[in-house]
């Protein structure tokens, strides 16, 4: 009868021994995989690249003064030829996506202050 | 007596899983903190910026660009770095200029250069041209255009070319 209970509870051991190896050995596993994850994120830091969700009206990425200056520019010129082939270019630029932000809200923005004046 | 013993055996374990699991909490901040962040691309869209401010701000060219006759003046050119406010001098003796800008400007109906002006080190250039993946080693370029009128009424469309090396204080 001793002899039984003894070798239940060598098994019972046994068990619970292996049931922590492996628990020890994913939580291994797992350390390693963010270590690495965290050492490849770290790789990737750069000042610029913001998501939109973060950027706002006032940060770097939402100015553009080289197309206010264009724009300003563009009010400022009398000859209509000109404003049609300056309207061209600025149309090209904002389909090859040169400009940092909205090229017909900013457009509308510096016409009505313009305009203002 | 052996439960007790098993109960040691355990806190030791546990002991051991809370210093690996701190270990690693330590190794993965640094991991991520200790990289340095890339600022060459902001860097070289600030120099962008204060070279078209300082050609042309508020609708106005800058009068020391052009004569009254609307003449390009080669005094601006010599002097630019003084006109525009730069300094591209780096510390050490041998150490190279990790800065190039260049500034051309082009005539509007032809688009051909009329005058240009250029400073730092031009070795840079032909990085911008490289488009590889994993091109952290090389040069961040940053070009830009504007168009500006001047006084006499003639449009120049300006390209503005920034170049930032630094990539020993960027890169790891």
């Amino acid at each position: 009868m001793k002899t039984q209970i003894k070798k239940k509870n060598q098994r019972g051991q046994v068990g619970e021994t292996l049931t922590w190896i492996v628990a020890t050995i994913i939580i291994l596993i797992v350390l390693i995989f963010f270590i690495f994850g965290a050492s490849l994120l770290g790789g990737t830091k750069k000042v610029g690249v913001f998501r939109e969700a973060l950027t706002s009206g006032e940060t770097l990425e939402g100015n553009d003064i080289f197309l206010k200056k264009s724009l300003f520019t563009y009010v400022t010129l009398t000859s209509e030829t000109e404003k049609t082939l300056l309207d061209k270019r600025f149309e090209r630029l904002d389909e090859e996506g040169k400009f940092d932000i909205s090229y017909t809200d900013t457009r509308k923005e510096i016409l009505l202050n313009y305009n203002k004046r | 007596m052996m439960n007790k013993k098993g109960e040691k055996l355990i806190s030791v374990y546990w002991f051991a899983i809370l210093v690996i699991v701190a270990a690693g909490i330590v190794l993965m901040v640094n991991a991520y903190y200790g990289n340095s962040y890339d600022v060459r691309e902001v860097e070289s869209r600030v120099l962008a910026d204060k070279i078209a401010n300082c050609i042309y701000f508020g609708g106005k060219v800058n009068p020391l660009l052009l004569t009254p006759q609307g003449v390009f003046r080669e005094d601006f050119r010599d002097l630019f770095m003084e006109r525009c406010s730069l300094n591209f001098s780096v510390e050490g003796e041998f150490t190279r200029i990790p800065y190039y800008t260049s500034v051309e400007f082009l005539s509007f109906e032809s688009l051909r250069s009329q005058f240009s002006i250029f400073a730092g080190n031009n070795n840079f250039k032909s990085d911008c041209n490289i488009k590889v993946e994993g091109n952290e080693k090389l040069a961040k370029c940053s070009e830009k255009e504007f168009y500006m009128k001047t006084d006499s009424g003639k449009i120049y469309l300006v390209k503005i070319l920034s170049i930032v090396e630094k990539t020993n204080e960027n890169t790891n």
